[in-house]
């Protein structure tokens, strides 16, 4: 067989043709192959035309008057830049993706390949695949996902309720006191009016203390369409924070924060990143519940191209060999919950080019970690 | 006349702890913030006076466990707790732990400032004169023999099917009596008709002892007093 193999190899170089298809056996004919050829063309489901060197098209597969929408005879002559865009017909190894143009005038996605013909100057070859189908999947994917990440939300809300609602609780009694004691000052005539006006200038900060959690809540509630701008990771963490501190509260976790990275700006949609990093926060207090020690840290930083967040509770830590099985969907290990907060958060995660995982603690208590492209990379 | 007293203020919310400062020293009270318990302890001892008003859920233990804590040192001064998430069973809890009161955030004023008056009146054993006692004890006066014994169950912290079944009820009775005895005694909420059941409970016990027994002796005859 080795032998056999290298022999044919050493034949091949006196053919034209390079592909072992369209190899030239001793006693093919021309005629022969050209059959053979169109035979394949025919088979094939993806477009294929033959473009001369004026730019015109000479021959056309079946399957490239589908995709056209006529007959295969109907592209004979047509100007190849009238069906795809003039940059995109340059040969190239790459696959390219451009939008292609029927000859009613319709559009649709579609990759092709340009080759130049062996020999003979400016004679190419077009391969295309109408893309619409793969697409049009794409999408659906892209809004299960985000139907999913919304139901996550909502599930994480859910739990965080009685949390946030005493988060949001604390505002609005320092704002009561403020008031109240304003009016009484007012009222006893006893202070300068400065005083007062600072009281009050106290209770309106409270007051949109009180807003922001609110607006924060709302957004994450909110179905919307995945909308991906360019942003801080460490702003979006300080965002996040506001919803995902209300959990440590309960359990009486100190929260600190660290941003190491000048430049830590991702392409990101944002409410779904701040989901994620709320239910790293949610997880890692739900962890320290019971712990003598109860640290949770949120520290920013970036290397290689990523952004990167390392999120480091003092909790109970991971099982051993447990650390993978995490992120599959309804693993949760804890008494409340439907355990698929993490799987959602590495789908998001993923579908944003990043990685996240999970490691022991070398204070005890776990990390969680993710990663996403910073946006220069892009 | 008496200097102007202490109010010890635990809280790790600085709006919090700015606010009720700023309130407390406006109507005549020496306030002291605090933003952790460990704070407030080293701060505690025997000679400490005033009135401690803590926040339930703090950065390093609950205000329950200040309490209990505060008492270890010798520090006898009253505790009023503060909660932004309150519940019936708490508020029982924290009563029966030794706190003199438990008030949901946001809460009024005037009320605060009412239970911590009546808190230092008490602890000068003026708790027999104490006006606002009295209103309360006045609010439970038109309930029937049955719907009392509903109210000590509920002053004792059970659930209404432990009530029901420690009274040989069926639960829908209990629920009835409690409906009666929030709509008698004028209480909108669980968390309220919890607080004024304790506070009237622990009233009962101290009359029925002595005329002005100390604080913890009080609070520990609770469960047992309120359950007879």
């Amino acid at each position: 067989m080795e032998q056999s193999s290298s022999d044919s190899r050493a034949g091949l170089e006196e053919t034209s043709a390079s592909t072992p298809l369209l190899r030239r056996k001793a006693d093919e004919s021309s005629r022969l192959i050209e059959a053979r050829l169109e035979a394949i063309l025919e088979c094939l489901s993806d477009a294929v035309l033959s473009i001369d060197n004026k730019g015109a098209v000479v021959a056309a597969n079946a399957a490239a008057g589908a995709l056209f929408g006529c007959s295969s005879e109907a592209l004979l002559g047509a100007e190849a830049a009238r069906l795809l865009p003039e940059n995109a017909l340059s040969a190239s190894e790459r696959k390219t993706e451009a939008l292609a143009r029927r000859l009613d005038g319709s559009t649709f996605p579609a990759a092709l390949t340009v080759k130049e013909a062996r020999g003979a100057a400016h004679f190419r070859v077009a391969v295309i695949r109408d893309l619409t189908e793969e697409r049009a999947a794409e999408a659906l994917l892209c809004e299960l996902r985000s139907e999913l990440a919304y139901a996550g939300r909502l599930a994480a809300m859910g739990e965080l309720a009685a949390a946030l609602a005493h988060e949001i609780n604390q505002p609005f009694s320092a704002i009561a006191t403020y008031v109240r004691t304003a009016r009484w000052l007012l009222q006893r005539k006893q202070k300068p009016s400065e005083e007062i006006e600072e009281i009050l200038d106290k209770a309106g900060a409270q007051a949109m203390r009180a807003g922001d959690i609110v607006r924060r809540l709302r957004e994450f509630v909110t179905r919307g369409e995945s909308v991906k701008t360019v942003q801080s990771l460490a702003e979006l963490v300080e965002e996040a924070k506001s919803l995902g501190v209300a959990g440590a509260r309960q359990v009486g976790a100190r929260v600190r924060v660290a941003a190491r990275a000048e430049n830590d700006h991702v392409l990101a949609d944002r409410v779904q990143i701040q989901q994620v990093i709320v239910n790293l926060m949610r997880n890692a207090v739900e962890a320290m519940d019971g712990a003598p020690q109860r640290e949770l840290s949120l520290s920013t930083s970036a290397a290689d191209g990523f952004a990167r967040l390392d999120v480091a509770d003092t909790g109970h830590g991971l099982k051993d060999g447990a650390a993978a099985a995490l992120f599959e969907p309804f693993r949760s290990t804890k008494a409340t919950g439907m355990g698929i907060g993490l799987s959602i958060s590495r789908s998001i995660v993923e579908a944003h080019g990043g990685r996240i995982w999970a490691e022991p603690n070398p204070q005890g208590g776990a990390i969680f970690s993710f990663t996403l492209p910073l946006a220069e990379r892009l | 006349m008496r200097p102007a007293p202490l109010v010890h203020l635990v809280d790790d919310d600085p709006a919090i702890r700015d606010a009720l400062t700023l309130m407390f020293r406006s109507r005549g009270f020496r306030p002291r913030a605090y933003c952790a318990a460990d704070e407030c302890l080293a701060a505690a001892g025997p000679q400490t006076s005033g009135c401690v008003v803590a926040d339930m859920r703090l950065p390093d233990m609950t205000g329950v466990e200040l309490t209990r804590r505060l008492r270890a040192l010798g520090a006898t001064p009253p505790v009023v707790i503060i909660t932004a998430s309150a519940g019936a069973s708490l508020t029982v809890d924290a009563l029966a732990a030794g706190a003199s009161d438990l008030l949901e955030k946001p809460f009024d004023d005037e009320a605060l400032l009412a239970s911590v008056r009546r808190a230092l009146a008490a602890r000068r054993g003026e708790r027999d004169n104490d006006a606002e006692t009295r209103a309360i004890l006045a609010r439970f006066g038109s309930l029937s023999a049955e719907e009392r014994r509903v109210l000590a169950g509920i002053a004792n912290g059970r659930p209404s099917r432990d009530i029901a079944q420690g009274l040989g009820f069926d639960l829908r009775t209990v629920e009835l009596h409690r409906a009666n005895i929030m709509a008698k005694a004028n209480i909108d909420t669980l968390v309220e008709l919890a607080r004024l059941s304790v506070i009237a409970a622990s009233a009962k016990a101290g009359e029925a002892r002595e005329p002005n027994p100390p604080l913890r002796r009080r609070r520990s005859n609770l469960r047992g007093a309120a359950a007879a």
